[in-house]
């Protein structure tokens, strides 16, 4: 996947912003949540306490070393829509932020739905 | 555990917390439990029992069988034992970049809602036996639920079970093999109940 790169990364192709305004753009997406509730969200969790504003780590978690992107989203899904069809929905709009070419996985777990 | 051990979710809180904040109408908002994914499935959850209390306490209990004493507690404790996230499971998707999963607490969260929204029943557990996390795998479904008073218990069985299968064919790529239901409790009816034949 990382060879024959024909189309540079866009620079806002990997902001965190962008992906979860595109995850949250799909109707049956609920919410986003933060990736895991691990130690090292902490330090991001007193901050979005502090100032009210959960958006600063609920968001599309992205990894990358400038050649392997990982985009991780931790999603809530409407009841009515299927399950399956919405967490396509995400990993496509993400997918679809990368162009081809390009190492890209994308992991998309649903933790509620409602 | 004992009735006064704290039951802590993966994140930190206890269903304690979440029952305060819920005794609370969530207010002041709480940004941790409100963007917490099991945070929120165990509030639905906890919505569910706090309606049933209410309705145990409005309607003249002296001529009905009164509930088994721990019967809360027990119903508090599976909460709290349901909707930590679990296992992941697999849903397809052809693009081999893709990895998409549900969680094991998101789809015991979503049984006890269908459930709850079968006349008269209460989801107490809810089990998925066998390999969860590979695709194809046979699985079995264990559901108990305490049945309203005056609802004939075989139909509310199979609404309840047909409910379950259909959220679990909509909403997973599960092999569900068997869903089982068992009747463990029965509690008081509701006002909608008295109109039953």
């Amino acid at each position: 996947m990382s060879s024959d790169i024909d189309t540079p990364l866009p620079p806002d192709a990997l902001d965190s912003e962008i992906l979860t305004a595109a995850v949250l753009d799909i109707d049956s997406v609920i919410d986003i949540y933060p990736p895991a509730p691990t130690l090292t969200q902490a330090p991001q969790l007193v901050t979005a306490l502090i100032t009210g504003a959960p958006s600063r780590i609920n968001r599309v978690d992205v990894r990358s070393d400038g050649t392997a992107h990982t985009l991780t989203a931790r999603i809530g899904t409407d009841r009515h829509t299927p399950a399956p069809q919405t967490a396509a929905h995400v990993a496509d709009a993400l997918l679809a932020r990368i162009p081809d070419g390009h190492d890209a996985t994308v992991t998309v777990q649903i933790s509620r739905i409602a | 555990m004992t009735d006064t051990t704290p039951r802590t979710l993966d994140c930190g809180k206890t269903i304690e917390e979440l029952s305060d904040y819920l005794s609370a109408d969530r207010i002041p908002y709480n940004p941790s439990i409100e963007t917490c994914p099991e945070c929120l499935n165990a509030l639905e959850a906890l919505s569910g029992v706090s309606q049933l209390s209410r309705d145990l306490l409005a309607q003249d209990a002296a001529n009905l069988p009164a509930p088994p004493a721990n019967w809360m507690e027990q119903l508090m404790a599976t909460i709290h034992d349901e909707v930590r996230a679990g296992r992941s499971v697999p849903l397809h998707h052809p693009d081999p970049r893709v990895i998409l999963t549900v969680t094991e607490g998101a789809l015991r969260a979503l049984i006890r809602s269908v459930g709850d929204d079968v006349p008269g029943t209460i989801i107490g557990k809810c089990q998925f036996d066998g390999d969860v996390e590979t695709p194809g795998a046979p699985i079995d479904i264990t559901v108990t639920a305490s049945i309203a008073w005056k609802y004939p218990i075989p139909d509310a069985a199979r609404e309840l079970r047909d409910a379950v299968r259909e959220a679990l064919t909509t909403h997973t790529h599960l092999n569900v093999m068997s869903i089982n239901v068992t009747v463990e409790d029965l509690h008081g009816y509701n006002s909608t109940t008295q109109e039953m034949p």
